[in-house]
């Protein structure tokens, strides 16, 4: 009676180890366990050839490949990160390459000094380094929208959502909707649509709050004067806020729509 | 730009193999595309901390995986009941499909969208080690990394879920095959 127990439980055990049979992932004495075990039960035997089937049929699976347009929008998003963060790095590794050249400086004909030396030349490193991740105090929404004009600027339009139906957050007279897309902006979804206004093309680019009020300068501007604009790369941008986040309008100076004629959405 | 080179070199060739797990996992192209965005930034952030213990393919999935689970989605699909069936189970012993032949017809017979939707329907637990292994190709070490389980967790949920899985298909066939299965010529 305690031996068909016995039995029972390693059979259970054993069709636990079943899969890392088929596939070739069990020691020698699990592999033999299981073959002495299989040579005397015909369901696990059977489970094991369902087994190998299921693992070919289910290999032969073909993967989905991206469509070209999201390709095009991961690639530019992609492109903004690696560059930023790559300049980054590089500026770091040089500093790095430099704080050794100092330090064997130091080190050589300083020694009785170079305590002090060391401080401040850490001290001028964190200030650099610090400075340089915003050179000017720059915003990364607005640098993620920027790029994202500058990417529609030189490529076709991605088109991922019917024209008609798309309702961009701010309209003025002669503007009309070419394409509207999904985007990521400060790393949230956010929602792009690009208008063309008389001869120009701008931007629009609606954010969720967290992003939109990220930023001081930003909640401080709309607090005062109930928007934010800046100048970046030649192109201004505007910051409106919207009843649920916030709208981006990105383009050339000249071709911005005066305030008075444009209209805003409630979301 | 080494640090830049590497990662186009070394991740990018995998952003559409990331899309399809993605696809299968959400259903729906533009949440998969957000997920993959996601993934390759964090990816990007983080590195510098790829070890060599663990293939890069492997290491974007579990960036993948953890990046689902900030959606919640996969939380709430593991509370779902996780069903352990034995290969004594009675539809595997009395459907004369379970056998060998016949059900490798059965299975022929299944479009590729049924059988990722076969898997999907699986618990998550083993869905996910199903989609890993059978259909990534994944090693059980990777597998354990990714998902941050034992080596013998792996195997485990692997054996239970495929069993699952071809009872899945079975059911699904029994209506219509039952009568060709039971002569042993299933057309």
């Amino acid at each position: 009676m305690e031996s068909k127990q016995k039995l029972e439980a390693l059979h259970l055990q054993i069709q636990d180890m079943l899969a890392g049979y088929v596939d070739d992932e069990l020691d020698e004495r699990e592999a033999c366990l299981v073959e002495a075990h299989l040579a005397g039960c015909e369901a696990c035997a059977r489970d094991v050839v369902r087994q190998q089937m299921l693992h070919e049929k289910l290999g032969a699976i073909p993967h989905e490949q991206m469509a070209p347009a999201q390709k095009s929008r991961l690639d530019n998003v992609l492109e903004n990160a690696l560059q930023k963060n790559g300049a980054r790095h590089a500026a770091l590794a040089a500093l790095r390459r430099r704080a050794g050249h100092w330090f064997r400086f130091v080190e050589d004909r300083w020694m009785a000094a170079g305590g002090w030396s060391l401080a401040v030349f850490l001290a001028v490193i964190m200030v650099f380094n610090a400075s340089w991740r915003h050179p000017d105090g720059g915003i990364p929404m607005v640098e993620d929208v920027v790029a994202e004009y500058q990417h529609i600027a030189v490529s076709p339009l991605p088109n991922a959502e019917p024209v008609a139906t798309a309702q961009p957050p701010a309209s003025w007279p002669r503007a009309r909707v070419l394409a509207s897309w999904r985007t990521r902006i400060s790393g949230k979804p956010a929602q792009a649509y690009a208008v063309r206004s008389d001869n120009k093309v701008l931007l629009q680019v609606k954010v969720g709050e967290q992003v939109f009020y990220n930023n001081p300068k930003v909640r401080k501007a709309v607090a005062d004067a109930g928007r934010y604009e800046v100048l970046e790369q030649g192109l201004k941008v505007v910051a409106l806020p919207l009843d649920h986040g916030g709208l981006l309008l990105v383009g050339p100076p000249e071709g911005m729509p005066d305030a008075g004629t444009m209209s805003l959405k409630s979301f | 730009m080494k640090r830049q080179e590497k990662f186009q070199r070394l991740v990018r060739p995998w952003q559409d193999r990331l899309y399809a797990v993605a696809l299968r996992r959400s259903g729906n192209s533009a949440v998969a595309e957000d997920r993959v965005q996601d993934a390759l930034l964090r990816a990007w952030r983080d590195f510098d901390a790829l070890a060599d213990e663990i293939s890069v393919y492997a290491w974007l999935l579990k960036i993948l995986d953890h990046v689902s689970a900030d959606e919640h989605r996969r939380d709430q699909r593991r509370q779902q009941l996780a069903p352990v069936i034995s290969t004594g189970e009675p539809l595997l012993q009395k459907h004369p499909c379970a056998a060998p032949g016949p059900f490798e017809q059965t299975l022929q017979g299944q479009q590729h969208e049924q059988l990722l939707a076969a898997v999907e329907s699986l618990p998550d637990d083993f869905a996910m080690v199903v989609m890993l292994r059978d259909i990534e190709g994944l090693s059980y070490r990777d597998i354990a990394q990714v998902l941050e389980i034992p080596k013998g967790t792996v195997m485990s949920r692997l054996s239970r879920g495929r069993r699952l899985l071809a009872r899945l298909l079975l059911k699904q066939a029994e209506p219509n095959q039952m009568p060709d299965c039971e002569n042993g010529a299933l057309t």
